[in-house]
Parts: structure tokens; sequence; C-alpha cells
């Protein structure tokens, strides 16, 4: 308790620096904490556009052999592909249509913004007449997990065991289909086995997403069944490839940023320490060691960066309502959370702890290794 | 001695111990030098911008448009015409009307250096489009020929793509294109667009509708009967713009939101910085303390010590400045940006960063300004330092 109480005591020996100091780095951090929260904007802009999936079609709309699917999976730059052919069945009435996909297991985790549970997902795969039901269409038809339906498409039948709901948080007006497995709708159907309606092919990088189309269309160029291969948003893939133009203009912002406050914080602490080189032999006379002096001025500094970047985050919270909706204004595809992300709070804190670390180490090294001779001697 | 001379034997004295107190006067240097840096490269970045999405307009030029902007707008090929006739466009020696009909797509490229994609904007025209543009300059190769797929590249796109040599095909979801020649309109936004043929285009895209009509006037007074034909005309739902204005207009949210980003971030920084230089400038006027008793003592007046603390931070906030200019422009010079401008035309845009006389001045005016403030707020404290206190030993 007493060495916080030193701490603060020395922090204030010099009130108008401590403050100067406090704010200047605090400064620091509201940029930070700005610019961060627009980078991530841009991040979330992004995945929002699904820009690193392709949806993979037959160029004339009808169905492609499911053959494709390893000479896809082959093209470099493909991280993984799914897959699904189509049922358009209905149920009871033909006024009640319902649109089934027959998909590949890996469906959901490639299609990331449907959410179904493990334990769904799960039994889908072990049942093979399972199916996950989107709960828009489960509420119509009043529909529940163990439920065994039929669906009519023309002479077929299908039956199948509703296994689980699943849910699509970020569109559920448009979550009206359900999910069977493809197996066995390949295995029943009655023609055209063996080929799927869409391969849904998800990039590594999305900024290579149309060269990636391009190389997957030539594979296919003259075959029977040629495909065509795009991104679910234009705009969104034209973006992506310039929004890193403006995330290397942030960056460089940020370093310069953190380069001034270095000079900053690093000059104080300094300055205290050359200031107090008797207090602090006294200090080490009174029986304080090397290490606990140097841990005393660590304190110190971490004290006036954490409260900097404290004071810095919290700021920058308020000014990002502002600048979200200026830059809301010119573009509607940026668009802004309202709060300061955990994970910049958080890279916040850890930019503060380097910051003391870098500036505080050559003082509090010195601190450390005082004589106390040397440091009691008096000047003439 | 006349007060000039004290504050010239006063400053000298201050700036000749600067170099005994480097580390601490370093702070004043590198955060005017960072601050007037990032100030300068987002100045730059705006200037840039502006001056390469305004170039383009001619106020003898008019453009027509079916909606707010050239990229959302759909004009048919009757009231192209009818457009072309209306009263005020100029007409060539063969009584063709200086106009072009013109359409737009955004089209993914690949960039031959990094193997990204690089999305473009190809511009299909008109046979008049050269008559119409005479800032259109063919650096290489030849026009194109209507109907044959060819492209000729402009300067700034073909730099941005890593080089789209001539003769080399370009593969595009229809098949090939052929890159005939390059072209240069000095400077514009339409150095950022690949030029083609309309009905090539509109083929490409499978569309019937143009994106716009641009004329040449008579003379620029004439645009007040072209656009009021055009408006009392039934026929016709579409907006006449005089082509400078369109730009400038189209620029206008952009430029606006670079601004305000290069004076936010600016501004903000300069804040802290000073900050920081008060720090600088206070342990400074610490350091002197014995001096500057001394000084009083021997009959120098508050004005003279009060002049070197200030001039010492200006002097210290203007090598700042140079600095940080300097460092901006190794790091800016030559630099490209390219941005997607989902609101206005050519839907890409690469421009140059742009520093003018005026980012000096005003990188300099904020350095000096970082400077001054704390420079001020120190001098203060030095005359508060009394002459019997101030000599005393510590």
């Amino acid at each position: 308790m007493s060495f916080w109480l030193l701490v603060w005591a020395e922090l204030w020996r010099r009130p108008e620096r401590t403050i100067c100091t406090v704010v200047s780095v605090a400064v620091g951090f509201l940029l930070f904490g700005l610019l961060q929260s627009v980078n991530t904007a841009f991040g979330a802009a992004v995945a929002r556009s699904h820009a690193d999936r392709l949806m993979v079609t037959e160029r004339f709309g009808s169905s492609m052999p499911l053959a494709y699917l390893s000479q896809i999976e082959r093209v470099p730059g493909v991280a993984s592909v799914a897959w699904f052919g189509l049922i358009i069945a209905h149920y009871r009435d033909p006024k009640q249509p319902v649109m089934v996909l027959a998909t590949s297991p890996n469906f959901f985790s490639v299609l990331d913004e449907y959410k179904a549970s493990p334990a769904d997902l799960n039994r889908l795969s072990s049942t093979q007449t399972g199916l996950i039901v989107f709960d828009a269409v489960a509420k119509r038809f009043g529909w529940k997990v163990g439920d065994q339906i039929s669906l009519i498409d023309g002479q077929t039948v299908w039956t199948f065991n509703i296994v689980g709901i699943a849910t699509w948080p970020s569109n559920p007006a448009q979550a009206t289909f359900a999910v069977t497995n493809y197996a066995y709708f390949d295995a029943l159907r009655e023609s055209a086995r063996g080929t799927v309606v869409y391969f849904i092919v998800r990039v590594a990088d999305p900024r290579r997403a149309v060269y990636v189309a391009r190389s997957i269309d030539r594979l296919f160029a003259n075959s029977p069944a040629p495909t065509h291969s795009q991104q679910e948003s234009e705009f969104a893939g034209s973006a992506v490839s310039e929004i890193g133009d403006a995330r290397k203009l942030i960056d460089s912002v940020l370093v310069a940023v953190f380069f001034a406050m270095l000079f900053v914080t690093g000059n104080v602490v300094f300055e205290s320490v050359r200031e107090r080189t008797s207090e602090l032999a006294v200090l080490k006379t009174l029986g304080f060691s090397d290490s606990r002096v140097l841990v005393l001025i660590a304190a110190e500094a971490l004290t006036l960066c954490l409260s900097g970047a404290v004071i810095g985050l919290a700021l920058s919270e308020v000014a990002f309502h502002f600048v979200g909706r200026t830059i809301g204004k010119v573009s509607d595809w940026f668009t802004t959370t309202d709060e300061l992300s955990a994970g910049i709070i958080a890279a916040g804190l850890g930019l503060a702890i380097t910051l003391t670390l870098v500036a505080a180490a050559i003082p509090a090294w010195a601190a450390k290794r005082l004589e106390v001779v040397d440091a009691l001697r008096v000047r003439a | 001695m006349s007060s000039l001379r004290q504050i010239g034997a006063v400053t000298t004295l201050a700036l000749e111990t600067v170099p005994r107190r480097l580390g601490t006067s370093l702070v004043v240097v590198a955060g005017t030098a960072t601050t007037v840096a990032v100030l300068f490269s987002a100045l730059a970045v705006a200037t840039g911008f502006t001056k390469a999405a305004t170039k383009t307009g001619r106020p003898d030029r008019a453009i027509v448009v079916g909606g707010l902007s050239e990229a959302s707008s759909s004009i048919s090929r009757e009231n192209v015409a009818t457009i072309m006739d209306a009263p005020g466009v100029a007409h060539t020696a063969t009584g063709q009307p200086i106009a072009s009909a013109e359409t737009l797509e955004s089209i993914p490229f690949t960039d031959s250096r990094t193997g990204l994609d690089a999305w473009a904007t190809v511009r299909g025209v008109g046979s008049e489009a050269l008559q119409l543009r005479r800032e259109i300059q063919l650096v290489a190769g030849r026009l194109f020929v209507p109907g044959k797929r060819e492209l000729i590249v402009g300067r700034d796109v073909e730099e941005r793509l890593g080089g789209l040599p001539l003769g080399s095909d370009v593969a595009l979801p229809d098949g090939t294109w052929r890159v005939v020649g390059i072209f240069s309109s000095g400077g514009g936004s339409r150095d950022s667009e690949l030029l083609t043929d309309a009905s090539s285009l509109l083929n490409f895209g499978h569309r019937k509708g143009f994106n716009s009509v641009s004329v040449r006037l008579v003379e620029p007074q004439a645009f007040a009967r072209f656009s009021v034909t055009l408006a009392s005309n039934p026929t016709l739902s579409v907006n006449a713009q005089r082509e400078d204005e369109y730009y400038k207009q189209m620029s206008r949210p952009i430029s606006q939101l670079l601004e305000i980003t290069a004076y936010g971030i600016g501004g903000i920084m300069a804040f802290g910085a000073a900050f920081g230089a008060f720090n600088t400038m206070s342990s400074a006027v610490r350091a002197r303390r014995i001096e500057i008793a001394t000084l009083r003592a021997i009959g120098y007046g508050e004005r003279s010590v009060f002049a070197s603390v200030v001039i010492e931070a200006l002097v210290l906030g203007l090598a700042g400045a140079l600095l940080g200019a300097f460092t901006a422009w190794l790091l800016l010079d030559g630099a490209r940006i390219s941005t997607v401008v989902a609101t206005g035309t050519p839907l890409h845009i690469t421009f140059g960063l742009e520093v003018g006389p005026r980012t000096v001045l005003i990188g300099v005016l904020c350095a000096l300004g970082i400077a001054a403030s704390a420079g001020i707020f120190a001098a203060r404290q030095a005359l508060q330092i009394s002459i019997a206190a101030g000599m005393r030993k510590t």
C-alpha cells in the first residue's frame, strides 16, 4: 500500500507536468481508439459483404456435375467448397411451397451467417432423412423437432425427420427454407443424379476473389456445362481491393502517434528520475532494493500511460458516434457499430503497457543502477 | 540597451544552451514533426483527390444524366438523339454534333504485380468522343476500332494494374478484350478509366440504356439555351449540368470528408503535441532558472526573458515542422492512391498525393501554433521566478 502511496506522491510532485503528460497521452489514445474503430468498421463491412465467397452456377442456369468438386478444390486460392441441390416441393397444398437445400456436410460452416446448434448438426449428419428447418418456416407450419413430415415434389414424396431449427440472425425475414443431406436427396431423386445447382467457394484472400473465379471458370470453359463464378456483390469486391489503401494510411498515422507519445512520456520519466536522483538514493539507503526502485519508476510510468489510455479510449467512444455518422453520410456501405469493441480496448491497454515499457526502460534501469554514494555526493 | 537588443542577447543565450537540453528539446521537435507529417499527408490526400476529380470538367462542355449521377442513370437511344439535337451543341465541319453517349461498367482486372483483383471503370464512348475531349492524347498505340472489343487504357489505371502492355489480351467474363493504346488526359480522373466504343460495352453489360450524354457547347454561355430546351421537353426526364460543376458536385462529399479527416486528426494531434511541448518548455525554464534570475538581476527586462522562451519554442517548433514536412515528402513522393467512389464518377479513381504551397503554409502555421502556445505558458512561469529565490542554489 505504501508503495502506491509513494508512486502517487511522486506523480503529484509537479502536478502540471503530470496533467500535461496525461492529456498528451490521452489525446494519442483518443486517436488510436477512433482510427481503430474506423478500421474495424471497414473490416466488418468486408465481412458482411461476404467478399470472400464465390457463387458458382452453371453458365446457362442448369446443373453441374458434382465431380467438378475435386477440380475446384485444387484451384489455388480456394479455401473450402460447399454445394447443394434444390428440392422445390410443397407441404400438403401446392400453395404452400417449401424450398429444401440438399447440402454438403460443411454447408453451415461455409455459409456461417446461418446458425444451427452443433447438436442439431450432429443429428443431421447421423440421420439420413434429417431436416433442419429455418425458424420462419417452422413457425409457419408449426413444425417441431422430432416431427416427421412429407413434402411433395411432382411424383416424388420426400419424407423428412426434423432434427433441428436454424436461424439467420442477419436476415430473419428471408429464412424461408430447410436443409437436408445431399446424399439422401441424390440417392432418391429420379433424374440428374450426381449433379448440383450451386457450388459455394470460400476463397482464402478476398482480394483475389475475382482471379479465383476466373480460374474456376477457365477449367470448365469448354465442357458441356461451363460455370459462371461471381462474388455475391460486385461493389463489395471492388471496395475490398481499395480499402487496403485507407487502412495503410490509418496504420501509418497510428505509428506516428505512437512515436510522438513515446517521446513525451519517455522524456517525462527520464526527467523525473534525474530530478530525484538524491531521493532515490535515500530510498535505497532506507532499504529499498535496486529492483524495487526499478519497479517504482516503472509503476509511475505505467500510471501515467494507463490513465492516459483510459481517458483517451473513453473519449474516443464518445467521439466515434459523431465520426461514424459523418462517414455514414458519404457511404451507405460503411456502417458502424456504436461501441468501442472489446478488442480495441484490450489492444489500447496493451499499447499503453508497451509504451510504458519502452519509455521507462532506460530511466528505470538507470535508477536501478544508481550508486548511493555517487547520487548523494554534493556537486560543487 | 534597447529592448530589441536585449531580446536578441537573451534569446541567443537560450538557444546556445539548447544542445545541453537536447533530450527534452527533442520532445518539441518530435511532437510538431509527427503532427505536421500527419497533417501534411492527410491534406495531400485531400488535395490530390479534389484536383484529380475536378480537373476533368470544362465549362464549355455539358453532361446530361438520367438520375443523380452518371453511375445510377439510364438514357434511352431515342433520348440520346434528342439531346444531341438540342440548340447550343457544337457541330463538326461535316455537321455531326460534337457529343458522346457513354456507358460505364465497373470491371475487375488483375494487378499483374500482386495478382490481386483490381477494379476499374471502363467507359464506352461515341464516335465523336475525341473531338469532344481534345485533352485526350494517345501516348502509345492506336485508337480502338468500334465493335472489335478493343480498349485504350488511361495512364493512371495502366500503372495501377501493373502495366497492361499494348497488344495484351485481357480476360473478362465474356471473353477477351485487347489493349491497343494508352492515353493521357493530362491528370484528370479520365486517366483512371479505360475507353472503348459504347456498343461493345453495352453488349458486354447486356444493357440498352446509356449512362450519360456529354456535349460540347458552341460557347460556355450556350448552356442556358441547352438546358432550358432539355428541361422543357416532355419526352425527357434528364438533368443537364455544366461539366465542371458536375464534377465539383460529385467529388464534394469525398473532398469534404477527406478535409474534415485531415483537420480533425491534425487538430487532435496538435492539441496533444502542445501539452507535450509545454512540458519541455517548462523544464527548459527550470533548467535556466539561475541564468534567468541572474539576467533579471543585472537589469534585463521581463519582456526579453519572456521573448527568449517563446522564441526558443518557435525555433524548435519550426525545426519540427521542417523535419515533419521533409519526412512526409520522402514518404509521399510519387505515392498514388486509388479509391472507390460509390457516389460519383468515375467509380474508381487513382490520384497522386499533392503537396501544394497551401499545405506547406498550413503545416508550418500548425507547428508554430503548437510551439507558441507551449512557449507562452512556459514563459509566464519564467516570469514568476523571483530573483532572490532563483539565484539561490538548491
